[in-house]
């Protein structure tokens, strides 16, 4: 096996155009001890490859991998039971507020039952907004007159210091 | 959970949405029942049936007035044996809910209040309230509506001139 065939092989091996045999040869060359300088580099790869070629899985592997997605299966499981509580709280919630929104509407009606109107007819009831706009601008007037009086009586304040000055 | 949030908030805010009314309504319900009150209302619903009532042209600053109410309401007593302490509840209550003092008429034992509610500029609801002491009358009153306090004074001018023979026509 000379060094020039090793390196077309390994150019091969590196753009992943080996066969099975020609990796095995490599993998026999590289793990040997006459390895040329420049290759040392690689040996401990291919001697790891080779090292491993005898390891096997143990006879329980199958089972363990089995158990194991089993009990992933079932931590899948809880996180569906997760949904539904949240699917509950949300139902819980919309009932919840349907229910104040239903109360809110009873104890609406019942107020618009107590809210009706004095008077039937809208001219009496226009009468009566009148009447009470009335005493509204009565004694809003009788607070303004107040204001002028006081106005009135600064100004003769005013006068009163003018004239002693 | 964000929209769990956003729904939340929704459903409090239709809820809210409802709950505007005056102050006679939310806080003085349990006299409204009473016999010994006197309870004068008239709903938006009159309101909108007002507005549909031909004026008469000297009528039109009022009327102006009136087609910005949507809801009168009126409580008053000359028999509810603690009127006095009642006018005092009311001005706690009613100032502590965001309301601004007016207006304070004292006239011997009658104290005037006006108070309104403003909301965004204008006048959300006006408040009167005449209190006496418990020989006298209580007299609540509240106009919900979109109003000016413009309008109150103007309303005032007007109906100061030719206020007397409106009651004329309230007599008959």
């Amino acid at each position: 096996m000379d060094y020039k065939k090793i390196k077309i092989l390994l150019e091969k091996y590196w753009n992943c155009e080996t066969t099975l045999e020609e990796e095995s040869i490599l993998q026999e060359y590289l793990s040997g001890s006459d390895i040329p300088e420049d290759l040392k580099e690689i040996s401990p790869l291919f001697q790891y490859f080779k090292s491993q070629r005898g390891v096997k899985v143990s006879e329980d592997f199958e089972e363990r991998v089995i158990n194991e997605i089993e009990s992933k299966e079932k931590k899948g499981t809880q996180k569906y039971l997760h949904i539904y509580y949240k699917v509950a709280a949300a139902v819980i919630l919309v009932l919840f507020f349907v229910t104040i929104h239903q109360r809110f509407i009873a104890v609406r009606e019942k107020a618009s039952v107590l809210v009706q109107d004095t008077f039937e007819d809208p001219e009496k009831a226009l009468e009566e907004t009148k009447k009470a706009l009335l005493l509204v601008s009565e004694k809003w007037n009788k607070g303004k007159d107040n204001f002028t009086k006081l106005s009135e009586f600064n100004k003769a304040e005013k006068i009163i210091r003018n004239e002693n000055l | 959970m964000k929209r769990l949030i956003i729904i939340i908030i929704g459903v409090l805010l239709y809820t809210s949405g409802f709950s505007q009314e005056d102050v006679i309504t939310k806080y003085f319900s349990e006299y409204e029942r009473r016999d010994d009150f006197t309870t004068i209302i008239i709903t938006s619903k009159m309101f909108q049936l007002i507005a549909q009532i031909p004026e008469s042209e000297d009528e039109e600053d009022v009327m102006n007035v009136i087609r910005k109410l949507n809801g009168l309401k009126i409580l008053t007593s000359s028999e509810y044996p603690e009127r006095a302490e009642l006018s005092r509840k009311a001005v706690k209550i009613i100032s502590d809910k965001g309301f601004e003092e007016l207006m304070i008429i004292k006239e011997g034992e009658e104290e005037i209040k006006f108070l309104i509610h403003e909301d965004d500029g204008h006048i959300s609801e006006f408040v009167m309230l005449i209190a006496e002491d418990d020989d006298g009358d209580f007299f609540l009153m509240t106009m919900t509506g979109n109003l000016q306090l413009e309008d109150i004074s103007r309303l005032s001018k007007t109906l100061d001139i030719d206020g007397f023979e409106h009651l004329d026509k309230v007599d008959n």
